[in-house]
């Protein structure tokens, strides 16, 4: 079931009905705007999503993470007072020991939560990227700035980012008594455990300024991350379609005025073209003149052989008679009126 | 000179001869025979022997006025050695007993009995006979021990409790043991191990990187195990708390420089209850401002009111601090001895409806031109004497609200006003206490660029201030994890905060035994307030009536 292009499975005729106050509302069912199959088969998959037994293991971009966050802790390790350490000295303090180079940080998967609950939530990330695969998707994450996932489903890109919720040691006290009796101090924030999810959406070059919508899945009582596969991808196809939606209806206003402009284009060249022939009418006016008097002297050219008495000079004259009727015809700005005319005039019938 | 047994000893071990080797009997008998004649022939020599004695005679006369006066119960006995053996006991015995794990905390006859039984097989005295000179080793090492402590000089000692240094004191008079050098030396042998000294010999700096993680430990520099090994020893017995205190204090303060941490230690140690009889500091009385709670550890039991008029439109249903302000700028209270006295009865009927509350809260009044500290102070004097007849009751003066315009200019709104009124109180022998409002206070211009100095003004008349108001504190992190002192950069590897110098100032300036109160201003939400709670926590502060208390 892959959905690359979404646009051909829009129900076009209700789209044109609805209003612009629609795009707002969080709350309408986005999935109505699909044509009907279309809905069936995805409100289907969302509730029957269920999750393979995957090796998040194999998976690229959980291993670069993986790595990265390996090499982040051992570099910090080493390099950890580089700040503090004047630049030359730093050199020669770190060469003497330095097995970890330093380098900036390259981006990868935005997952930041304790150790004890790393492996699940890469689990919950490997799982997402399967689903979002069989939807025709891709996740990646973008070489520039910090840790990112970006999930692209059909041209429109959604950011991602997993989080363990912290909470103060504080807010134990009412589990367990004994918080009290550990030696640390009451405002510490520590790992609670729960899992959270952010998904937004990102701006595109035909959006910028609009506002992003964004919606946080958490941990519950009654129901697991791995549980709300479904409620997740609802949300993230419903923000699909309605963006899919504005970009159809940016289009068509688009296309409008594209029209439009086109029209307005036309009609300043053929002004353009009018007046450019307008100033040549002098000129060809004087072509014209020419055109007449080497026919003329052509003609008197002609009379002037029966004058003549030599068959040579005859036959010179008359050569030279065409070449002149020649000229004149080349002076002949007929065809270039002509031309003009018809430049003008064409788009009028 | 050796003797013959010396002499034949030293023969038998050069030439390794083994009396007991049976096979060797006849060798052995030839050898040693030798050996004697060749004392008698070679070695012994009558000049020699005179003349080394009479060396040995002077050395011992020499010894004998040196450890004289040190070591009065041994003297005889160090002398007799060395004329016996050359040696100078008294330096060999101390040498082995300053490695003796714990020697710092040695005081009884038993543990000398230890130490000189110790001393016996070792190494270096086998074979030596020392054992026939227990008794007189057992006193020569208590006096070694004892004089080589000094007492414990408490004046360096600023941040210690004097539960702390009453225990220092005692300890060191009933048993001539001195606990502090002991710390020391204990922590020291953990800066050897986990501080690492980098020096940069450009810049000449150094740096000092300390990797042994001293905040929130359970069990620091191993106490559990110093403890248990040494409870038997009365000034140990029970005070595992305060020997943990006393090497932390020295880690914090001489080894790593991380004394911010110092106030907050105490008073986890203090809500723990690791330790008794050390009192909190920087110790805050939480009220309760315009019904925002403070978060669940810290209870609260007094409410902050406020009144223009000495009157109470509802009950309080608790103890409470009253303030009495003023409608906008009409201080007439302040400037007509009748409306005083209207308020003063107006007090006096709240009082005896809802009850006395523990302090009332002064605004002062408006500067004028004829209005100033003189006329301010003999309206106070009518208003202290009305409410003489509540013994319990304080009077506190708050600062106002700085003002820009210089017509309605207050009378105390600046640090150098509150310094003023307070000697001038104290010189007509007024009781008038002061409140601070911190956030009022940083409000002015000046106030930012020179608040250290402020700070330390008001820390001189601190004894005169009951309580505080604060809102938010700016920026109580500094960003730098690098600690400057004297020159050096103060690292950690496990890269603790480091307050601001501003809230520092704030810290240092309340950080006495006093408990007072405290008025959150301007807080929207419960959760607010317990931002500013853990800044304060954070920075060493606690609040009386804390959970678990």
């Amino acid at each position: 079931m892959k959905y690359t292009n979404l646009d051909h499975l829009l129900d076009v005729e209700m789209l044109d009905k609805i209003s612009e106050s629609f795009y707002e509302d969080e709350t309408i069912d986005m999935l109505q705007f699909l044509k009907p199959e279309a809905k069936e088969k995805l409100t289907n998959w969302c509730k029957n999503i269920y999750i393979k037994n995957n090796n998040y293991k194999n998976d690229p971009l959980i291993i670069e993470y993986q790595n990265e966050i390996k090499y982040r802790k051992k570099r910090d390790e080493e390099h950890q007072f580089r700040d503090a350490f004047r630049y030359s000295f730093l050199l020669s303090v770190t060469s003497s020991k330095g097995k970890i180079e330093y380098r900036e940080n390259k981006p990868v998967l935005d997952i930041c939560v304790s150790k004890d609950h790393i492996e699940r939530a890469l689990a919950i990330v490997s799982v997402l990227i399967g689903l979002v695969k069989d939807l025709g998707g891709k996740v990646y994450v973008q070489q520039e700035n910090k840790d990112n996932i970006i999930i692209n489903l059909s041209t429109h890109s959604f950011s991602f980012n997993v989080r363990e919720i912290m909470q103060k040691r504080r807010s134990l006290i009412s589990l367990d008594q004994s918080i009290d009796r550990s030696f640390r101090p009451l405002y510490e924030e520590i790992p609670s455990g729960i899992l959270q999810i952010e998904i937004g959406t990102v701006n595109s070059y035909w959006n910028k300024g609009n506002s992003i919508s964004s919606c946080k899945f958490e941990d519950t009582n009654n129901s697991l991350l791995e549980d709300q596969f479904s409620s997740i991808f609802n949300f993230i196809i419903g923000e699909t379609i309605r963006l899919e939606m504005q970009r159809y209806k940016l289009d068509k206003l688009n296309e409008k005025e594209i029209i439009e402009e086109r029209r307005i284009h036309e009609i300043k060249r053929k002004k353009f073209e009018k007046e450019k022939v307008l100033e040549n009418i002098e000129s060809q006016m004087e072509k014209w003149s020419r055109s007449k008097e080497l026919l003329s002297f052509a003609d008197e050219l002609e009379d002037t052989i029966l004058g003549l008495r030599d068959d040579l000079s005859k036959k010179l004259i008359s050569d030279y008679v065409s070449l002149v009727r020649e000229k004149a015809e080349s002076v002949n700005p007929i065809e270039d009126i002509l031309n003009e005319v018809k430049s003008i005039i064409d788009e009028n019938d | 000179m050796l003797t013959i047994e010396q002499y034949i000893l030293q023969m038998k071990k050069r030439d390794k001869l083994d009396e007991f080797n049976f096979i060797n009997h006849a060798d052995n008998m030839a050898t040693v025979i030798r050996y004697v004649m060749d004392y008698f022939n070679d070695y012994l020599d009558p000049q020699a022997y005179n003349y080394e004695k009479l060396k040995t005679d002077q050395k011992a006369l020499k010894i004998e006025q040196e450890v004289g006066k040190t070591y009065p119960n041994s003297k005889e006995f160090i002398v007799n050695y060395y004329r016996r053996y050359i040696t100078r006991i008294d330096k060999t015995l101390w040498k082995f007993m300053e490695e003796i794990k714990y020697i710092d905390l040695f005081f009884s006859i038993e543990d000398y009995k230890i130490i000189v039984d110790k001393f016996s097989i070792s190494a270096k005295m086998k074979g030596t006979e020392i054992e026939q000179y227990k008794d007189s080793l057992i006193i020569l090492a208590q006096e070694l021990k004892e004089n080589n402590v000094e007492k414990p000089s408490l004046s360096e000692y600023k941040y210690l409790d004097n539960t702390i240094s009453k225990w220092l004191k005692d300890t060191y008079r009933d048993y001539k043991v001195n606990l502090y050098d002991f710390a020391y030396n204990h922590t020291d042998t953990y800066y050897d191990e986990y501080v690492e000294h980098i020096y940069d010999r450009d810049a000449k700096r150094s740096y000092y990187i300390n990797k042994y993680n001293h905040r929130y430990n359970e069990n620091p520099f191993d106490i559990e195990e110093v403890y248990n090994e040494n409870i038997n020893r009365p000034f140990i017995n029970e005070k595992k708390g305060e020997l943990e205190i006393l090497c932390m204090y020295i880690w914090l303060f001489d080894q790593v420089k991380d004394s911010e941490y110092w106030p907050e230690y105490i008073n986890l140690n203090i809500s723990t209850e690791r330790i008794n009889l050390v009192k909190n500091i920087n110790v805050l009385e939480p009220i309760i401002n315009k019904n925002i709670k403070f978060p669940i550890d810290i209870k609260s039991t007094k409410v902050y009111l406020e009144t223009t008029d000495g009157l109470l439109k509802c009950n309080p249903d608790s103890n409470y601090i009253l303030r009495l302000n003023y409608k906008k700028d009409n201080d007439l209270l302040w400037k007509d001895e009748n409306e005083l006295m209207l308020v003063i009865n107006n007090l006096n009927e709240t009082f005896l409806k809802y009850g006395v509350p523990n302090v009332l809260e002064l605004l002062p009044p408006l500067r004028s031109a004829s209005y100033n500290e003189k006329e301010f102070f003999e309206k106070y004097g009518i208003l202290e004497k009305g409410m003489k007849k509540y013994s319990k009751l304080k009077l506190a003066l708050v600062n106002g609200q700085h003002r820009t315009s210089k017509k309605q200019v207050c009378l105390v709104q600046n640090v150098d006003d509150i310094v003023k009124v307070r000697n001038i109180a104290k010189e007509m022998k007024f009781k008038l206490k002061f409140s601070i409002d911190i956030s009022n206070l940083n409000k002015q211009n000046n106030f930012s660029r020179q608040y250290e100095a402020n700070f330390n003004k008001l820390t001189e008349i601190r004894n005169s201030i009951i309580g505080i108001h604060l809102s938010k504190i700016p920026n109580s992190y500094s960003i730098s994890k690098v600690n400057y002192i004297e020159d050096a950069s103060y690292l950690n590897k496990f890269n603790y905060p480091q307050n601001s110098n501003f809230f520092n100032c704030i810290i240092g300036l309340l950080n006495d035994n006093q408990a007072r109160y405290f008025i959150p201003e301007e807080i929207k939400s419960d959760y607010e307030l317990e931002e500013l709670v853990d800044t304060l926590l954070r920075g060493g502060f606690s609040f009386c009536n804390q959970e678990g208390k």
